[in-house]
């Protein structure tokens, strides 16, 4: 551990804590489940750096996100539940006038959380590791163990159900 | 015209080629039904990015809950001055779990180590074990484990819930060898120095060709552990966690040439058994698969596999497990299901599962190379591009 290539635990909470929680958050739509799951992940992490030879970090790390969630839907086999309706409560009694807003973009951005759920995970997974993590195709296909073109594929698809489901 | 549509969101992220490209930007220029598309796609690619990026909840600290990563039981589990000489992992070694070709170990390498780590006589409890030792005499345990095989990332591909009964001899002798025999199976270890030390920190300097050293550690959870390291030619080719208090490897992986777990066992529960033993049955494997993905599948368990009778059939709620065995050797076989395994997770298995013709089969424990052959090859083949079948090209080709 002694290596400086290799990141310590508290560097892999700090740096990618959040990309983990937005991933795991738009994947299972529930706050509680993304926490639980980021929880597990630096677990997972922290175990694991120990015997962990530099290489591709971040697609190490992604792997064990992924799996870690997979792991999840395996244990959960329900469906995730909608998150947001108590901010949507509580933002619609402020009297600001920027309210009806910040209302209207939460409403639109939770039925955009909402079709992405509709989504088989696999294109769903796709989507939010390009479009909500920022990640190249290439390192969507190291991290899913999965050629680029099953990325691209997975992607285009994924996006067109989307649109068809946003209408 | 063809169309290509795929192309059309790796265009919008930047991710084709130069000539993939100048293929689209020509084609869209005669396509009115792309251009359509395409207008779609950027439309949804532009929703999925508006959404906010969250900040992280406040309390994600895994210090808090670290003791998850320990047995809430094996926390508290004591065992009797006897049973304190178990050394339990040996008989539930995995006969080899790799998830990709390039993690794969040497298989001859691997099962000299797992050969040798099953060899390590663990004794933790230094009165008990010098009681024994004195006396020579034997010593019956039982212990329930429940094992989780996970690759080397973490991901738990079975969970295997294993009790064990049997008998542990333990004797020494005037080179300070540690024998312990150990239901059927004989393991032998050195321990240096005077037999009241025998402790998991006490193996002799090799095991076989590897070289052994152990260190005594506080776990993050203040638990005491021994980190057994088996070394060959200045390179750690595998690990051993010891609870300090039980003895009980709680933790062991194989490591590869550049020091990566390619093959994880961990401890998840142990719990001791009150139950007599019945001198008749030299051993009793009660195995279950948790959290299966798979379709329930009844039917019989071979009669006998590698030469090796089927002793007891057990219904699991996927379907059977065969325990085999003829006295020297135990070995558990599962059917564990039928149809396809989910697409969620057909990626998250261990070596030792392989899907043929639609039911999913598992071993647990190993055997030596030859018999194992021999007990695979009676086995149905698994299919081609199946995502289980990786470890077992790895391990039988």
């Amino acid at each position: 551990m002694n290596d400086p290539s290799i990141p310590t635990w508290e560097d892999v909470a700090r740096t990618h804590g959040r990309k983990i929680y937005n991933y795991a958050y738009r994947l299972t739509g529930n706050p509680h489940d993304a926490k639980d799951l980021v929880q597990e992940v630096l677990l997972r992490v922290r175990r694991g750096l120990d015997s962990y030879t530099p290489g591709s970090f971040d697609g190490w790390l992604w792997r064990i996100t992924r799996n870690a969630f997979l792991d999840d839907v395996r244990k959960r086999k329900r469906r995730p539940t909608s998150p947001l309706p108590d901010d949507v409560d509580r933002l619609a009694t402020v009297s600001s006038p920027a309210a009806d807003d910040v209302l209207a973009s939460i409403r639109l951005g939770e039925d955009i959380q909402k079709a992405l759920l509709d989504l088989p995970v696999d294109f769903r997974e796709a989507i939010v590791m390009c479009d909500i993590v920022g990640m190249s195709y290439e390192e969507i296909a190291r991290a899913i163990d999965s050629p680029i073109g099953t990325v691209r594929s997975r992607i285009h698809r994924g996006r067109k159900l989307l649109k068809e489901r946003l209408g | 015209m063809s169309h290509r549509p795929e192309l059309l969101s790796g265009m919008l992220d930047g991710e084709l080629t130069e000539t993939e490209v100048a293929w689209v930007v020509d084609h869209l220029d005669g396509c009115g039904r792309c251009r359509m598309e395409l207008d779609d796609l950027a439309s949804a690619r532009a929703a999925v990015r508006s959404l906010p990026m969250l900040d992280l909840p406040d309390g994600i600290v895994p210090e808090a809950d670290v003791m998850r990563l320990w047995p809430r039981r094996l926390a508290t589990a004591t065992m009797s001055a006897a049973a304190a000489v178990v050394v339990a992992i040996g008989a539930l070694g995995m006969i080899g779990m790799a998830s990709d070709a390039t993690t794969a170990v040497d298989v001859s390498e691997a099962e000299a180590i797992l050969a040798a780590t099953s060899s390590l006589g663990v004794v933790s409890d230094g009165s008990a074990a010098a009681e024994l030792l004195t006396s020579g005499s034997s010593a019956r345990y039982s212990a329930r484990q429940t094992m989780a095989c996970r690759d080397e990332n973490g991901s738990v591909g079975a969970t295997v819930d294993v009790t064990r009964v049997g008998s542990v001899t333990v004797m020494a002798d005037p080179l300070a060898q540690l024998t312990v025999l150990n239901g059927g199976s004989v393991s032998t270890g050195r321990a240096e120095g005077p037999i009241e030390t025998v402790t998991v920190t006490g193996p002799a300097p090799t095991v076989g060709d590897y070289s052994v050293s152990a260190t005594r550690r506080e776990d993050f959870r203040g638990r005491v552990t021994d980190v057994v390291t088996l070394g060959l030619d200045g390179h750690d080719r595998a690990n051993l966690l010891i609870d300090g208090e039980t003895g009980v490897i709680v933790y062991r992986e194989l490591l590869d040439a550049d020091g990566s777990a390619t093959c994880v066992l961990e401890l998840v529960e142990f719990e001791p058994i009150e139950t007599p033993i019945q001198a008749s049955i030299p051993f009793d494997i009660r195995a279950e698969v948790t959290e299966s993905v798979y379709e329930p599948v009844t039917g019989e368990m071979p009669a006998q596999l590698a030469g090796i009778p089927l002793v007891a059939t057990y219904p699991i709620d996927d379907g059977l497990v065969g325990v085999y065995g003829d006295g020297l050797f135990t070995i558990a076989v599962m059917r564990v299901g039928g149809g396809r395994p989910d697409p969620a997770t057909s990626d998250q298995s261990v070596s030792t599962v392989w899907e043929s013709d639609g039911v999913s089969w598992a071993v647990v424990g190993s055997l030596p190379d030859d018999l194992m052959r021999q007990l695979m090859a009676s086995l149905p083949q698994p299919e081609d591009a199946n995502p289980f079948v990786e470890g077992w090209r790895i391990l039988f080709d």
